[in-house]
């Protein structure tokens, strides 16, 4: 149990249906929490502005509503698919002590993703990413559900409030808990005064105490419990026997829907027969990247449409009315728009020489041009420069492509403005920058964000640029009033990302001839910095007029947060810096070469994606790791080396290598004559271990079998954490083995899944997962099961006979050779 | 022109004889259960059956839909298919917005081959794409239902 911080403290109250509601407020505002899920050493991140900003506001409201027999679990986290509402709500079944066989009929996800109060504690603002849902979560609601099991515990409170409170005051310890008494009493009015809007409205606040509280609301408290109870959460005393945490048969509440066709995503809101007023948008922009279009005239649009039931206007325009972001094109089917804009004359185009010049083999050159640059950065040493010029030093350069994010819904954005309220139907990764950006562009204060199911992400959704286009539209006077939904066709989709940056890593390495130990690591990783781009006028630049303040201010609010907080973006040399290695290594440098202007590549458009940069330094380092093991057998080399280490994980990385070992042994009949490769990596405070077999068929690698050993702490939805294992080491696999996009003359080539593909059903191996037993808190897993599925590929591609070692992806093989 | 849809027959206008039936389906029925992923007939999240061939609906002119019948997720769902239970057996989904067409696929798959191998599997499933990467269980769901 973790232990409770000095400032959190639980609040009750009761919603307008009687529902009991319980929520926590963790931490002061402003305390981060690092990727491990300690809280971070806040010093630097308690700055007054940052206090200011968020005086008044209820951080966190995680919350249980005890609404007649169903147990409401207040998820703030989106759910695109990485299960958050299962692992919320199986937290608190866990301290409710409802079993599996009672959790899908008592406990109910209800979507709070709406509701802006809700802040992620690690970037203190609402945003879905990161693998950071029940990293943050954990804590609050374990303790939320906890308190409410207190409360619980042992028969009605009427006549066991004391056993109850005794309940809770064993588990948090007395002082502590009197100290939450106090705290929660003095707090209440304020805590049920920022509960005042929609689910929890006109909270009854009678009470001047806690105890009075309890008193006057006993009958309340006791009734919804009562009804808890009555459908079968067993109420005893905590055991060691977990009842839903790390169980394997607790459903995913949202999959029924899913399935039967019924779950509304964004694409899906507001098509309805009793809505037929409803408009819909796609919008022409310019072919180059990043490009502007010349502002049409008058009589290119006149021309553009002679329906008068169609609108063709501009969006994006600058203020001297030269240019513009594009032209979007309004009717009453989307079919009809998107054949208009597809039909448009062609669009003047205001691009600067270096974006039609933009070549990613030049981006490539750059990246090259920059090894060993004066302007490097190091952000880790170790005892010592290494030493690179020395007998038994390998260095290797491995190289990484753009990479789309490919989401299966396309983007899109259903906005409405009527009198003063602007709403949104919207899936996004980053909520407080969409209203940001609404509020910017309207000029409205009343902005409502209607949470939809959200067709994956993979860090697309959280930029906004599509949420402005939207907005912008249905805020134009010619539609305004009206619901639109602009859609993104999957061209768009590809032509207008954001994509994950071309990255060069270069490492040389040098290991004892034990090989015990690497003696010396030199590691440089030669990126764009994503998070100086996305703050940057350059992302902005995208657009003009209106909008491009409306975006700068959203973006900058979402992104400054990063560059306050961080001296140095913490993005880019993820996964390469010392405390991401486990094995013994000596003489360590990790150097990430800044964001520089100027130059040509860091005029494409970047974002996050998926594990952002572990997906490229993973790829190096444990490519490397296997270089380094020259003929040792390398999962053998590898535990040797954690071994010695002093690593604090080198004993959960030995347990996984171990695992992957009685994998092989499990197996070994059923993967003979194929090709063996091993990664393990830690990223969001998790380990990963892929061990892969596969074989090459006419040029074509078909990775067969998988074993996977995954610690990520407690698990506490085993199927979930399974789920991510499999789709997890199949997006990396996309990318070990598929994806590229790239550019020629300021162009993107890629833009139908034919020539960008990914993964498909004969892509994918048969698995087996493993999760590692633990009692330290969860962490991450969307995301740390990305990185090591490149090179556990790599390293079993280089072992195939003849082929070589891939040095960049994705690897294609020709003839029996890499083309590289 | 005349088009049955889910087991009710509809007139659907002249005009839509060329309009790709994920349109007419999604915008004109107001059925939101088909999915749109690419438009291109690349993704397979738009497959729905017709004459129980599974088909890409989202580059299917209308006017050949004309007197055939057209079954989206809905109408399976509404038939008590027993690849729905199976699917949620397996849980399945992930994000989910493939899975109405991954479904279509796979039940058109085995009303042809009622006990696939393998490699029917990956035959027949490799048009559908899943960026969530759920291969593991659809096959899984296929083959042990």
């Amino acid at each position: 149990m973790s232990e409770l911080n000095r400032r959190d403290f639980v609040a009750i109250g009761f919603c307008a249906s009687g529902a009991l509601v319980i929520g926590c407020k963790p931490r002061r505002p402003g305390a981060g929490v690092k990727d491990d899920g300690e809280p971070e050493n806040a010093d630097q991140t308690e700055a007054g502005a940052l206090d200011g900003a968020t005086a008044g506001t209820f951080e966190q409201w995680i919350g249980i509503a005890a609404d007649q027999d169903v147990v409401s679990v207040f998820v703030d986290r989106v759910e695109m698919g990485q299960g958050t509402q299962t692992m919320f709500a199986s937290i608190v079944a866990e301290e409710l002590r409802i079993d599996s066989a009672n959790f899908s009929r008592m406990v109910r996800p209800v979507n709070a993703a709406n509701d802006l109060r809700f802040r992620n504690p690690q970037f203190l603002l609402q945003v879905t990413g990161f693998s950071s849902s029940t990293t943050t979560c954990w804590g609050p609601l374990e303790k939320t559900a906890l308190f409410a099991s207190g409360l619980l515990a042992d028969g009605p409170l009427s006549s066991t409030l004391a056993d109850g409170q005794a309940a809770v005051a064993q588990a948090f310890g007395n002082d502590l808990y009197n100290n939450r008494l106090r705290q929660a009493a003095a707090t209440l009015r304020e805590a049920f005064a920022t509960v005042g809007k929609g689910e929890c409205k006109n909270l009854r606040v009678g009470a001047t105490s806690f105890k009075d509280l309890l008193r006057t609301q006993r009958p309340a408290i006791e009734a919804a419990f009562r009804a808890i109870r009555a459908r079968g959460a067993t109420v005893t005393e905590p055991s060691a026997q977990s009842l839903i945490v790390g169980k394997n048969n607790v459903g995913r509440p949202d999959i029924r829907a899913k399935i039967r066709g019924e779950a509304i995503y964004g694409m899906d809101a507001g098509i309805d027969p009793s809505n037929p007023g409803i408009k819909f948008a796609r919008v022409r922009r310019s072919d180059f990247v990043q490009g502007m279009c010349v502002n049409p005239d008058e009589a290119f649009l006149a021309n553009a449409n002679k329906d008068p039931q169609v609108n063709v206007f501009a969006i994006g325009v600058d203020k001297d009315k030269k240019k513009c972001r594009g032209v979007a094109v309004v009717a009453s089917s989307w079919w009809q728009a998107y054949q208009i804009s597809f039909g448009l004359p062609p669009l003047g185009i205001f691009a600067q020489t270096y974006i039609k010049e933009l070549d990613d083999r030049k981006v490539s050159e750059d990246l090259r041009k920059l090894e060993g640059s004066q302007i490097a950065t190091d952000v880790g040493q170790n005892r010592g420069t290494p030493r690179t010029n020395i007998d038994g030093c390998v260095t290797k350069r491995f190289e990484v492509p753009f990479v789309p994010h490919s989401a299966m819904e396309p983007l899109n954005c259903t906005v409405k403005i009527t009198g003063s309220r602007c709403e949104l139907w919207l899936g996004t990764q980053a909520q407080e920058g969409a209203v940001e950006i609404a509020r910017q562009i309207t000029g409205l204060t009343d902005i409502v964000l209607h949470p939809v199911e959200i067709g994956g992400s993979f860090g697309r959704r959280l930029s906004a640029d599509f949420v402005a286009e939207a907005v912008e539209i249905a805020n134009h006077p010619s539609v305004k009033g009206q619901m639109v939904k602009l859609i993104w066709s999957r061209d768009d989709d590809f032509r207008y990302d954001y994509y994950r940056p071309a990255a060069l890593n270069v490492i040389t390495g040098r290991v004892t001839p034990a090989g015990d130990q690497i003696t010396d690591w030199d590691h440089q990783t030669i990126s764009q910095s994503i998070t100086t781009y996305l703050a940057s006028e350059l992302a902005l630049s995208i657009y003009n007029g209106a909008t491009s303040a409306a975006i700068t201010n959203a973006t900058g609010k979402i992104f400054s947060t990063a560059l306050t907080r961080f001296v140095k973006d913490p993005f880019t040399g993820e996964g390469g810096r010392r405390e991401d290695l486990a094995y013994n290594t000596d003489r360590f440098r990790l150097t990430q070469v800044p964001y520089r202007k100027g130059r040509g590549l860091e005029q494409v458009p970047i974002g996050y994606w998926r594990s952002v940069a572990h997906s490229h330094t993973a790829f190096a380092v444990e490519s490397m790791i296997d270089v380094l093991a020259g003929d040792k057998d390398p999962l053998e080399f590898r535990m040797g080396l954690y071994r010695t280490s002093q690593h604090v994980d080198r004993l959960r990385c030995i347990a996984i290598a171990q695992t992957l070992q009685q994998y092989e042994q499990r197996v070994a009949s059923e993967v003979k004559g194929l090709t063996r490769g091993v990664a393990i990596h830690r990223s969001f405070g998790s380990i990963v271990g892929y061990m892969v077999f596969l074989e090459l068929l006419d040029d074509e690698i078909r990775v067969r079998h998988v074993g996977a050993a995954v610690d990520c702490g407690i698990g506490i939805n085993i199927d979930v954490i399974t789920q991510q294992v499999e789709g997890g080491f199949i997006f990396g696999l996309s990318q070990a083995l598929k994806q590229k996009i790239t550019f020629r003359n300021g162009f993107v080539q890629e833009f139908t899944f034919l020539q960008c593909d990914v993964a498909r059903m004969r892509d994918a191996p048969k698995f087996q997962v493993f999760l590692m037993p633990s009692n330290q808190k969860p962490s991450g897993i969307g995301e740390p099961v990305v990185p090591p599925a490149a090179p556990a590929i790599a390293n079993a591609v280089a072992r195939l006979p003849g082929v070589g070692r891939p040095l960049s992806l994705p690897i294609r093989i020709k003839n029996g050779k890499l083309v590289t | 022109m005349r088009v049955t849809l889910n087991g009710t027959t509809f007139d659907v206008a002249e005009g839509f004889r060329n309009t790709p039936l994920l349109w007419v389906l999604r915008e004109s029925f107001r059925m939101t259960d088909t999915k749109f992923g690419c438009g291109t007939g690349q993704c397979g999240a738009c497959t729905v059956h017709v004459d129980g061939m599974a088909r890409r609906s989202c580059v299917l002119p209308t006017g050949e839909v004309e007197n055939k019948q057209v079954t989206t997720i809905k109408g399976l769902a509404a038939q008590n298919h027993p690849l729905l239970d199976v699917w949620e057996k397996h849980q399945v989904p992930q994000c989910g917005y493939c899975q109405p067409g991954q479904i279509m696929a796979a039940a058109a798959l085995i009303a042809k081959i009622p006990n696939p191998s393998s490699e029917d599997v990956d035959t027949a499933m490799s048009g559908n794409i899943c960026r969530c990467g759920t291969y593991p269980r659809i096959k899984r769901a296929i083959l042990e239902r």
